[in-house]
C-alpha cells in the first residue's frame, strides 16, 4: 500500500469518524431537548410602545392616548406540539414594562425539539392561582385586589393618559381583575404553524398589542369609562367582561 | 421582611441598637440620637420635623427617605446614618457598658461604624406595628371598626378614594415613588432629581399610612399639618403636570365633606397604640 493510499484511508476514517460523531449527538430513540424562553413585547399600532406623558397613539374610537405603566400576569402556559403532546408550566409569571427582567420568562421544564403547534396561557390568573395572599412579597404583591372587590389580585394594570372629549387630558386605568365570584381571566391560544423548536434554546416571542383592548368586538370610547365621577373599572362588571371579549385579539405569537 | 445571613436578630443585637438608638453619643457634639427626631408617641416621628419618615416597617424597605437618594439594605441605611448623618465619633462610644454591649451581640467589645449600624438595623427591625384597630377588623373583629371609620374604609379601597393602589398590602404602602400633584414645577424634584429621569419629576416615595394619624406634618415637605387638609388636598387640589400619576384624578378626587370625614376617620384607626406604648421600643435608660 503506498502513504498516499495510507493517508487517503487514515483521512476517510477521521472524516467518518466525525461525521458519525457529529450527525447525532443523541442516542438512539431519545429526542433532542430545548429550553424554551418566552419573552413579552408591548406594541400599539404595530410599533414598541414607549411610556410616556403624552398622547401620541389612537385607538380605534379616535381617542388620542398614550401609555404610562403596564403590568400583568400570564399563567399556566402550555406548548402544544405537532403530535399532539403537550408540555405544561403550571404557575403564574409577573410582567412590568418597566422592568426588563420579567419580560422574559424561561420556562423550567425540558421540552423536546419538534415542532410547535401552538402556545396557550391563561391572561390573567385563573382561581385556583388568584388567591389572596399567595404573593407575599415583591411587585406581584403590590398587585393585590382590595378584598372588598373580591381578593386576590389585578389581572392587568394598564395606565395611561387620554385626551377627553373637553379636549384635556385625563388618565384612564384599564385593571382587571375577577370580581367577587366572577372570573375574568381568559383562556389565549396563539398559533405557532407547526414551526420547528430549535434544539438547545428557542425563543418565542408573545406580543401584547395594547389597542386591541380599545377594539373589537367592542370599540371603547375612552370618555365612556374614564371620567371624573368614575375614573375607573375596577368594580365594572359590564366592563371588565367587554375586556375580556377584546382581549381574545391582543396577543401575537412571533416563532423562531 | 429581609434578614441578611452576616446579621441575624439577637437579644443583644437588638439590645445594643434600642440603646444606640436612644444614645445622645452618637452625635459628635453628643446631643443627638436617632431618637431625639423619632418619638416613639409619635409613631417615631416628630411633629417639629417636617421632612422626616417615621420609623415605622422599614424592615420591608429597600430604598430610604423620601426621594429614594438611598437604596439598599436596612444595615447599608443605617451605616449611612452613623458615618454621614451622625458622623459618630465611634471614641464616644467606647465605653465599657457600651463595649460590654458590643461583646454581647458580637462576640467582641470591639466597637466599629459597622457594628453600630447592624445593631441599628436589629432594632429597626423589631418597629413593627401590625395591631391597629384595622389590623383587628382584617383579623375578623366586626366591631373593630365605627360607621363612619367603615365607610371611609370603602372609600380608600374604591377608585374613587383611590387610595389603596399605592398605599398597598398591610404595610400600607408601595414603597414606590409617584407624582400626586403636589406642585405646578415639578422640574428636577423629588425622584427625577436622583435618576436624573425626566418622567420621575415630582415624584415622592409613599409614606405608609400606618399610625398617620400620629405623624404630622404631611407631605415631602411638611405643607400640612392635618389630616384633613390632606383629604381636602386630594379632593380639591390636585395640580396637573406632565409626570402626575394616572392613579390620581386629574382634578382631584371631588369627595363630598361626609366622605373626607368618613376617610380621616379610617384613618385614624390606623393608629397602633402597642406600637407607641411599647416598653420594648422605649428608651432603655
Amino acid at each position: 500500500m503506498s502513504k498516499r493510499s495510507i493517508f487517503t484511508k487514515c483521512i476517510a476514517l477521521v472524516a467518518l469518524l466525525t461525521l458519525w460523531a457529529c450527525g447525532d449527538d443523541h442516542e438512539p430513540g431519545v429526542t433532542a431537548q430545548t429550553t424554551v424562553t418566552i419573552d413579552f413585547e408591548h406594541f400599539v399600532n404595530g410599533a414598541p410602545v414607549t411610556l410616556g406623558s403624552e398622547t401620541p397613539y389612537t385607538n380605534a374610537a379616535g381617542n388620542s392616548f398614550g401609555v404610562t405603566l403596564l403590568r400583568y400576569f400570564i399563567s399556566d402556559v402550555v406548548l402544544h406540539l405537532e403530535g399532539g403532546d403537550t408540555i405544561a408550566v403550571p404557575g403564574a409569571h409577573y410582567v412590568d414594562h418597566d422592568d426588563p427582567a420579567t419580560r422574559s420568562y424561561v420556562l423550567d421544564v425540558e421540552v423536546p425539539a419538534e415542532r410547535l403547534a401552538s402556545v396557550s396561557f391563561v391572561m390573567g390568573l385563573p382561581p385556583a392561582l388568584n388567591v389572596s395572599g399567595s404573593f407575599s412579597t415583591g411587585p406581584e404583591a403590590l398587585m393585590e385586589w382590595p378584598e372588598m372587590m373580591g381578593g386576590g389580585y389585578h389581572f392587568m394594570k394598564f395606565e395611561g393618559r387620554y385626551i377627553n372629549d373637553a379636549s384635556e387630558p385625563f388618565n384612564f386605568r384599564a385593571h382587571t381583575g375577577g370580581l367577587h365570584d366572577v372570573d375574568y381571566s381568559f383562556d389565549v391560544v396563539l398559533d405557532a404553524g407547526n414551526r420547528p423548536l430549535p434544539e438547545g434554546a428557542a425563543t418565542l416571542t408573545v406580543v401584547m398589542n395594547l389597542e386591541q383592548w380599545f377594539t373589537a368586538p367592542h370599540e371603547w370610547d375612552l370618555n365612556d369609562y374614564f371620567t371624573a365621577a368614575m375614573p375607573g373599572i375596577m368594580a365594572n362588571a359590564a366592563a371588565q367582561e367587554s375586556l375580556q371579549d377584546n382581549g381574545a385579539t391582543v396577543f401575537s405569537l412571533e416563532t423562531p | 421582611m429581609f434578614v441578611p445571613e452576616d446579621n441575624p436578630s439577637t437579644r443583644a443585637g437588638v439590645a445594643l441598637g434600642r440603646q444606640l438608638y436612644y444614645d445622645v453619643r452618637m452625635s459628635p457634639e453628643g446631643q443627638r440620637a436617632c431618637a431625639s427626631c423619632h418619638l416613639q408617641e409619635y409613631a417615631f416621628s416628630s411633629p417639629a420635623v417636617r421632612r422626616g419618615l417615621p420609623h415605622i416597617n422599614l424592615a420591608w424597605s429597600t430604598s430610604f427617605l423620601w426621594d429614594g437618594r438611598f437604596e439598599g439594605t436596612l444595615e447599608e441605611a443605617m451605616l449611612m446614618e452613623v458615618e454621614e448623618f451622625f458622623v459618630t465619633d465611634l471614641e464616644r462610644l467606647r465605653v465599657p457598658e457600651l463595649e460590654r454591649m458590643f461583646d454581647a451581640a458580637f462576640g467582641t467589645p470591639e466597637v466599629t461604624a459597622e457594628r453600630a449600624a447592624y445593631a441599628l438595623a436589629q432594632f429597626q427591625r423589631t418597629l413593627v406595628s401590625d395591631d391597629s384597630r384595622f389590623d383587628h377588623y382584617l383579623d375578623g373583629d366586626d366591631s373593630a371598626l365605627s360607621e363612619s371609620e367603615l365607610r371611609g374604609m370603602s372609600l380608600f379601597y374604591s377608585e374613587r378614594g383611590e387610595c389603596f393602589h399605592c398605599h398597598a398590602t398591610r404595610l400600607l404602602t408601595d414603597n414606590r415613588f409617584h407624582n400626586i400633584g403636589l406642585d405646578a414645577e415639578v422640574t428636577g424634584t423629588g425622584r427625577g432629581a436622583v435618576t436624573g429621569q425626566a418622567r420621575e419629576d415630582g415624584q415622592w416615595k409613599t409614606p405608609t399610612l400606618r399610625n398617620v394619624a400620629l405623624t404630622a406634618p404631611y407631605m415631602h415637605d411638611g405643607r400640612f399639618q392635618t389630616l384633613e387638609e390632606v383629604v381636602e388636598f386630594y379632593s380639591e387640589g390636585v395640580v396637573y403636570t406632565d409626570t402626575l400619576d394616572t392613579l390620581i384624578t386629574i382634578g382631584g378626587f371631588r369627595l363630598s365633606a361626609r366622605e373626607q370625614a368618613d376617610l380621616v376617620a379610617f384613618l385614624h384607626s390606623l393608629s397602633d397604640e402597642t406600637f407607641t406604648t411599647d416598653p420594648n421600643l422605649s428608651d432603655p435608660n
